[in-house]
């Protein structure tokens, strides 16, 4: 048995040890937070030192804020194409990689290549690719005897083009988070499903995807959340317009705090931006939490 | 903090770029540069087609029809940000009803940002995206990444409403371009109340001094020296624009035009966008996007920007 007072020191030293991590951590994660929603309850322009409090005034106005639900339905429909399409296509993408096809290492490097450009770059390469009257997507559409399509231009087409950059560019992520995992999957258990006699679609459903659940609990966090902070590919491709058809929270709080000086209001956005990523994730890790519990599928 | 005769001799600069930095009748700032808003147009496609520059606004709609009738894109347009389509509606509302108007608007004096001359404003904008006047997509091009300037370039398009900056573009972008570059003013409208002279630009870099320093007199001495007859030639000659300060010439035919035109102007008018506050300058924008997106009317594209002003304003 431990005695209490090792107990204590014990403590003690893994106190010291997370101190570092646990210093950076609350400067730049918890004291941030907090601030952001002092600032929230504050009609403030970000410029002056003239504060005026206003409780949850901003948030009252948020929640009248035409524009305020327009963003968070166009959020919404960037997590939905990121958990049902990106890691999906990431998974796809990771099983072709572990497969015995031919030209593998060149898909390995095909895959992997749209994530590694910065996203600045991205969003200029695909600008230009959709431009409405020079761009290669037109011209190919126009070669097949479609009618060019302004792909940015048009408010019912625009969030759709630049959702399918953000496909583009995010899936390899989840390939080497998918990869990774599939190389971790224990040979005895494909051994054991081949004495079942089980085919290779068996393989799949009953040995390959239920060892991967907890990547892909990993994957939806990581993608909910990512989904939910979306800003630059958005500010370089669209700026939110035109009009304000795929503006999102990110590039709305933006203009809020750093075009039109609400500093305040904008932080209002900011902060119902982390409660809603906050939920989510709360969600989530409970489901995997009673699944474990229950012992499903693992 | 205001400037008087005493600090510095205003009679050295234009009117007009004086006006910008002038705020209830208190002058604030010494000018040195001035830039316009004008047509740029490709002088070899005009020829092509025996086209003259146009006058009034009818001639133009001629020119814009002929232009589409022979596959050019009549008006080159890269609106993602919203600037370069607000010149239109800025311009034709000065056309249409002066320069009185916008600012009777901005100081809510008797005239709003819903006045009937805005509404037609936007539908003559309208009317230019029925007819296809300009080349399809424009909304989601942005003008810093090129676009825009390559459809003049390419000569797919003909003419581009811009600030005098496209001419040092066209030199570092498409030097061999300038060769069929040639410019026009806003044309007038008739039975419209502006000024056929009044131009859109903006005076800038504008040097001001700090209300609280120490150091006045240093302060003003160092602007005037960066705005005096020398820093202005240099100015002028190394940027290819125009300074503010009276009576220069120049040996660039492009920036002498810029001159003249300037010289026989009544009025300089600053981009809506940098004179309303920001807030109502990002509705001011967004809504002549969609005026030209044909996703608000004219009339409820101008109640949005009377309601933003009357919210940041009243």
């Amino acid at each position: 048995m431990i005695s209490s007072k090792k107990k204590r020191m014990n403590a003690w030293t893994i106190l010291l040890f997370i101190l570092p991590a646990l210093l950076v951590y609350v400067v730049y994660v918890v004291y941030p937070i907090i601030t952001t929603f002092n600032y929230s309850l504050f009609d403030w322009s970000g410029l002056s030192a003239d504060t005026t409090f206003v409780g949850l005034g901003n948030y009252v106005s948020l929640y009248m804020d035409r524009i305020f639900w327009l963003a968070l339905q166009n959020n919404v429909l960037i997590v939905m194409a990121s958990v049902l399409l990106q890691i999906p296509l990431g998974l796809i993408m990771a099983l072709i990689l572990s497969s015995s096809i031919k030209g593998r290492r060149f898909f390995n490097v095909m895959f992997f290549l749209p994530y590694l450009m910065s996203t600045v770059a991205i969003g200029l390469l695909w600008i230009y690719m959709f431009d409405p009257v020079n761009g290669p997507v037109n011209q190919i559409l126009m070669w097949l005897g479609f009618s060019p399509v302004s792909w940015l231009a048009d408010p019912a087409i625009a969030i759709y083009a630049v959702l399918f950059v953000i496909i583009w560019q995010f899936s390899p992520f989840y390939m080497i988070l998918f990869r990774a995992a599939i190389v971790g999957i224990p040979d005895e258990l494909y051994e054991a499903a081949d004495i079942d006699g089980a085919n290779s679609k068996n393989k799949f459903f009953y040995v390959t995807l239920p060892t991967l659940i907890p990547t892909i609990v990993t994957s939806s966090i990581l993608a909910i959340v990512g989904s939910l902070k979306a800003f630059d590919i958005f500010y370089i491709m669209t700026g939110g317009g035109p009009g304000h058809a795929t503006e999102i929270l990110g590039t709305y709080m933006y203009k809020q705090g750093f075009i039109n000086f609400s500093m305040g209001y904008a932080s209002a956005i900011a902060f119902t931006m982390f409660v809603i990523a906050f939920v989510c994730v709360v969600i989530i890790q409970t489901l995997e939490y009673l699944r474990r519990k229950r012992g499903i599928l693992s | 903090m205001s400037l008087d005769q005493t600090d510095v001799d205003f009679d050295q600069y234009l009117d007009v770029a004086l006006d910008n930095a002038t705020f209830e009748e208190e002058i604030y700032g010494v000018p040195l540069g001035v830039s316009l808003t004008l047509f740029f147009y490709n002088t070899g496609i005009f020829e092509e087609l025996e086209l003259d520059t146009p006058k009034d606004y009818d001639e133009f709609i001629t020119v814009v029809e002929t232009l589409r009738d022979n596959d050019y894109y009549p008006l080159a347009l890269a609106n993602q940000t919203g600037w370069t389509g607000a010149y239109y509606q800025e311009y034709l509302v000065n056309r249409l009803a002066g320069e009185g108007l916008y600012d009777d608007a901005l100081q809510r004096e008797g005239a709003g940002f819903d006045d009937e001359n805005y509404v037609r404003a936007n539908e003559k904008i309208q009317d230019l995206v029925d007819m296809d006047a300009f080349n399809p997509g424009f909304n989601g091009i942005p003008y810093d990444a090129g676009q825009g300037r390559q459809l003049m370039y390419s000569e797919q398009a003909a003419m581009m409403l811009i600030t005098t900056s496209f001419l040092n573009n066209v030199r570092d972008e498409a030097p061999q371009y300038e060769d069929d570059l040639g410019v026009f003013p806003f044309p007038t409208i008739e039975g419209g109340e502006g000024d056929g002279s009044n131009l859109l630009g903006s005076g800038a870099p504008v040097w001001s001094v700090y209300e609280d320093t120490e150091h006045e007199e240093l302060a003003i001495e160092l602007i005037k020296e960066l705005s005096n007859e020398e820093t202005s030639i240099d100015y002028m000659d190394s940027t290819a624009s125009m300074s503010a300060y009276e009576g220069l010439q120049s040996d660039d035919a492009f920036v002498q035009q810029f001159i003249d035109l300037l010289q026989d102007a009544n009025y300089l008018g600053m981009p809506y966008d940098q004179t309303m506050p920001p807030s109502v300058a990002q509705v001011h924008l967004d809504a002549a996007q969609e005026v030209l997106g044909n996703t608000l009317t004219p009339e409820e594209a101008a109640d949005l920007v009377e309601e933003a002003a009357q919210n940041s304003l009243d």
